[in-house]
């Protein structure tokens, strides 16, 4: 389990995060959604321990990031936005990764490669951004490892790669694993998701599982905007809205509505 | 599982990092036999003579070995690219090890054979009518900087070292035009050193000086100059594996606590 408490960090004086407090539980995805600057690749950057905390702490396992422990970072890894990769074969490359993660499966890697239509043999350096992408979330889900942080994963993949991505994050989860996608495409993950976190500079806007937010709030598209709306935005069809949920039925989230309220409300 | 060194996990991380880089390794080797073979046409095509080649391939063989951090290593500590380095589930201290053997003894070994290879390849195609290099150019690096300095072999193997890992820890500190800040930086200490000792200096008086002599004379007293000779040498081991040990422990805690 992560548990962050009262984490602050600024970039000399930008300040990027404020006394945030949260906990992201195993067996969970998570979604984390912010607008631009709140400090979601930072969140992620001090999970890894590739930053300092200034102020507060986060424990993984109990473990504080900051100290790099070797047992510590078999457990985790971090998929950054911008992949560049180094100049050698995607084989290469993780036969050298995967040998410090003791629980690699080689053979779902071969088979999410096939899947994604990569060649293993091909070189970072050769790649595109949409297959070098690919080819790292291919390694990332085989390497199996407790905490998997994935910044933009669908940026610069093609429609069928999204859906195969959503194929492969569900099929890889299990109840030991958390899995924490920060993205703005949120209907690449809409179905993917279990909790969802919206983060702000100053605090956490939301920390909902999914089934919590769909018992509280009902989303609909109608014609004109429902009278007890919390929240109404012009679309294509009608009126998004969300209002409270009086049925305890389940409508489907509209996340970036949900979004947009939330942050309507602040 | 041992977080401060485990050796099957060292050893897992060094053959990583030769892999790793080994594409690296091949570009330098390439460029550095290049300059060779450059001169090598130039006796061909220009008629011109090298007459010392073996200065010139000792010149290429520092050159390379000590720059070698600088490029090996470069992305160790940028924002962007030097996460995945972070990340490798090893430990710092394996890291540096790593590091250091890869600096101290790959590169070095890399770099002397390929430059002598080269000389060597050449040199038969000169055998066979082909340019003028006469005669292998086998150097021994540690022997030239020893004749260069007038050190012991041990001291001059030390010196070599300690400029190596002062190259590791001024690539782990500075980010950005990390050789120019190198150069800079030492240039503005032994400037600083230079001042500080003439501002220093000036105030003695010929008494301080003379009892400086006295000093020096009585601490030698009785000693022959072999003597003397092997003393400073034993003070510049001393000096040599201190400074060592500083470079090395700087480029340990950069590389434990710096921020990507």
């Amino acid at each position: 389990m992560i548990e962050v408490r009262n984490l602050s960090f600024s970039y000399s004086n930008v300040n990027v995060l404020d006394s945030i407090s949260t906990t992201f539980e195993q067996g969970r995805i998570y979604g984390l959604l912010g607008a631009n600057g709140v400090g979601k690749s930072t969140m992620f950057k001090l999970l890894c321990g590739l930053l300092t905390t200034k102020q507060g702490t986060i424990e993984i396992d109990g473990c504080s990031p900051a100290g790099r422990k070797p047992s510590f970072l078999s457990k985790i890894f971090y998929v950054p936005e911008d992949f560049d990769g180094p100049d050698m074969s995607i084989a290469n490359y993780a036969a050298g990764v995967s040998q410090f993660y003791p629980n690699y499966d080689a053979a779902l890697f071969a088979r999410l490669l096939g899947e994604f239509e990569i060649d293993v043999t091909r070189k970072f350096t050769s790649l595109s951004l949409g297959q070098r992408k690919r080819a790292i979330l291919a390694l990332a889900l085989s390497l199996r490892t407790d905490y998997l942080f994935l910044d933009e994963p669908t940026n610069g993949l093609d429609i069928p790669s999204k859906a195969e991505f959503r194929k492969m994050v569900a099929a890889a989860m299990d109840e030991n694993r958390t899995i924490i996608i920060s993205t703005h495409q949120v209907r690449d993950v809409e179905n993917l998701l279990d909790h969802i976190m919206i983060l702000d500079k100053r605090a956490v806007l939301l920390d909902r599982s999914v089934s919590d937010i769909q018992k509280e709030y009902w989303f609909d598209v109608t014609v004109n905007a429902p009278a007890d709306a919390l929240y109404v935005e012009p679309g294509l069809g009608g009126c998004c809205s969300i209002s409270r949920n009086t049925t305890g039925e389940e409508s489907r989230i509209n996340i970036e509505l949900l979004f947009n309220y939330i942050n309507s409300k602040k | 599982m041992n977080d401060t060194f485990d050796f099957g996990r060292f050893g897992k991380l060094f053959l990583y990092e030769c892999k790793n880089y080994l594409p690296l390794y091949i570009k330098g080797l390439i460029v550095f036999s290049a300059f060779i073979a450059a001169m090598w046409i130039a006796t061909i095509a220009f008629d011109f003579s090298f007459p010392d080649r073996k200065e010139a391939i000792a010149f290429l063989y520092g050159l390379a070995v000590f720059l070698s951090p600088y490029f090996v290593y470069k992305s160790v500590n940028d924002r962007k690219k030097g996460y995945s380095y972070a990340m490798v589930p090893a430990s710092t201290l394996e890291k540096l090890l790593s590091m250091s053997l890869v600096s101290f003894i790959v590169v070095p070994v890399a770099v002397y054979a390929a430059l002598t290879m080269t000389d060597a390849f050449l040199y038969m195609l000169s055998c066979m009518g082909m340019g003028r290099f006469t005669g292998i150019s086998v150097y021994n690096p540690f022997v030239a900087l020893a004749q260069f300095d007038e050190l012991p072999f041990g001291n001059a193997m030390l010196a070599s070292i300690w400029s190596i890992s002062t190259g590791m820890m001024f690539n782990a500190i500075f980010r950005k035009n990390k050789i120019i800040k190198t150069v800079l930086f030492n240039m503005a200490v032994s400037f600083s050193m230079v001042i500080i000792g003439a501002v220093v200096t000036a105030g003695f008086s010929a008494e301080t000086w003379n009892e400086i002599a006295d000093f020096l004379n009585n601490f030698f007293e009785g000693y022959t100059p072999e003597e003397m000779f092997a003393l400073c040498n034993t003070l510049y081991t001393f000096g040599y594996l201190l400074a060592i040990s500083v470079t090395l422990t700087i480029t340990y805690f950069r590389i434990k606590r710096v921020n990507y």
